[in-house]
C-alpha cells in the first residue's frame, strides 16, 4: 500500500508534532478519512482552517483541493499537504530540486 | 481546538488560568511622538484578509520600535531560541522585549514581554503562553513575563507570574493609540529585574 507524508507547516519549521506518515490507497482516501474522523485530524485541520470542520462542508475532493491551496502565513496559518512518498536506499538519494507539482519558489533559492 | 491546546499547555506546566476584564497593571501615560504619523500610512493596508507579515511590519513593529526607543529597551524581532530542546521549548518568536539597554551585549538578557502577531485570531493565546513559559525558564526567575497577542488592529494581554497566568479578556483596539500605549508601556518598561551579567 502506498505511503503518504502529511505535513502541517508554519514558517517556524517542522517538528515531530507536525507530520504523520500513513498507509492509504490514495490522497482521496486520506481526505475521506479526515472528513470521517475529524477528531483524529483536528489539530492539522485547525492549524490551516482555524476553526472546526463543519459536517458536510467539503466532499473529499473539495477537501483535497482546499488542502493543496493552503499556504503558510507566518505562524497564523499552516500549510497542509499530503505527499505520496517512496522509501529509497541511501545509494538512490538525490536531493536536487526540480520543477514539479507542489514545488515552491523557495525550493530554488 | 484552541481550548484543547490551552489545556495541554496549562496542564504541562501546572498553570492556573485567571480571566479578568480589566488591565493587568495600572495604565501609564506614554509619549506618542510621531507614532501616529507612521501608523496612518500603514493602516490603510490592513484588510480582514491581510497576512501576518504585513500586519507585523506596518502596524505592530512601528509601535514596538517606538516603545523600544522611548524607554531604551532591547527589541528582538524573529529571533530563534532553543530554551529547552528536550522539553520542547524552542522556536522563533515574533517580537520580544528585554530590559537590557540596546547596544550592550548581555549573556542572557531578561525577557519582559513576548509579542505574537496573528493574521486572524488575537483571542488564541496558547501559542503566546508557551513562549511566556519558555522565557520564564530562560529568565530563571518567577518574575512576571507579559504576553501580547495582536492582529495589529486588536490587542489582547496576558501576564504570567509564577504559575498563575492572567488573561485580560478586554478587546483593546489600535485606536485611540494613547490608550493602547498606556497599557503596553508599563509592561515593556517594568523595572523589577535583578542586575544582569554584562560584558
Amino acid at each position: 500500500m502506498p505511503l503518504f507524508l502529511i505535513t502541517s507547516l508554519y514558517d517556524e519549521g517542522i517538528s515531530p508534532n507536525c507530520f504523520r506518515v500513513v498507509e492509504a490507497d490514495s490522497k482521496l482516501a486520506i481526505a475521506k478519512h479526515m472528513l470521517g474522523f475529524p477528531q483524529q485530524w483536528g489539530y492539522f485541520l485547525y492549524r490551516s482552517l482555524h476553526r472546526d470542520l463543519e459536517e458536510g462542508e467539503f466532499t473529499p475532493q473539495q477537501l483535497l483541493d482546499w488542502i493543496e491551496q493552503s499556504h503558510v502565513d507566518g505562524d497564523s496559518i499552516a500549510q497542509l499537504r499530503i505527499h505520496e512518498i517512496t522509501v529509497q536506499s541511501l545509494q538512490e538519494v538525490d536531493t536536487q530540486p526540480f520543477f514539479q507539482r507542489g514545488a515552491l519558489f523557495s525550493d530554488f533559492g | 481546538m484552541h481550548q484543547q491546546l490551552l489545556q495541554i499547555v496549562t496542564q504541562q506546566f501546572g498553570l492556573q488560568v485567571v480571566e479578568q476584564r480589566s488591565p493587568l497593571l495600572s495604565p501609564k501615560p506614554a509619549p506618542i511622538g510621531r507614532l501616529l504619523d507612521r501608523l496612518e500610512g500603514g493602516i490603510d493596508l490592513i484588510y480582514p484578509n491581510t497576512n501576518e507579515k504585513t500586519r507585523a511590519e506596518v502596524v505592530v513593529a512601528p509601535i514596538l520600535l517606538h516603545l523600544a526607543f522611548t524607554y531604551q529597551l532591547s527589541l528582538y524581532c524573529g529571533e530563534g531560541f532553543n530554551i529547552d530542546l528536550e522539553a520542547g521549548l524552542s522556536g522563533t518568536v515574533d517580537h520580544l522585549f528585554s530590559r537590557a539597554n540596546p547596544g550592550r551585549s548581555t549573556i542572557q538578557p531578561a525577557i519582559t514581554t513576548v509579542i505574537e502577531t496573528k493574521s486572524n485570531r488575537y483571542d488564541t493565546v496558547s501559542h503566546c503562553l508557551v513562549q511566556m513559559v519558555s522565557f520564564q525558564h530562560w529568565n530563571a526567575s518567577t518574575d512576571i513575563v507579559y504576553g501580547v497577542v495582536t492582529t495589529g488592529l486588536m490587542w489582547r494581554f496576558l501576564k504570567l507570574e509564577g504559575t498563575t497566568v492572567t488573561i485580560d479578556l478586554t478587546d483593546y483596539p489600535l485606536f485611540p493609540i494613547h490608550e493602547l500605549l498606556s497599557i503596553l508601556a508599563p509592561m515593556v518598561s517594568q523595572k523589577s529585574w535583578k542586575p544582569e551579567l554584562t560584558f
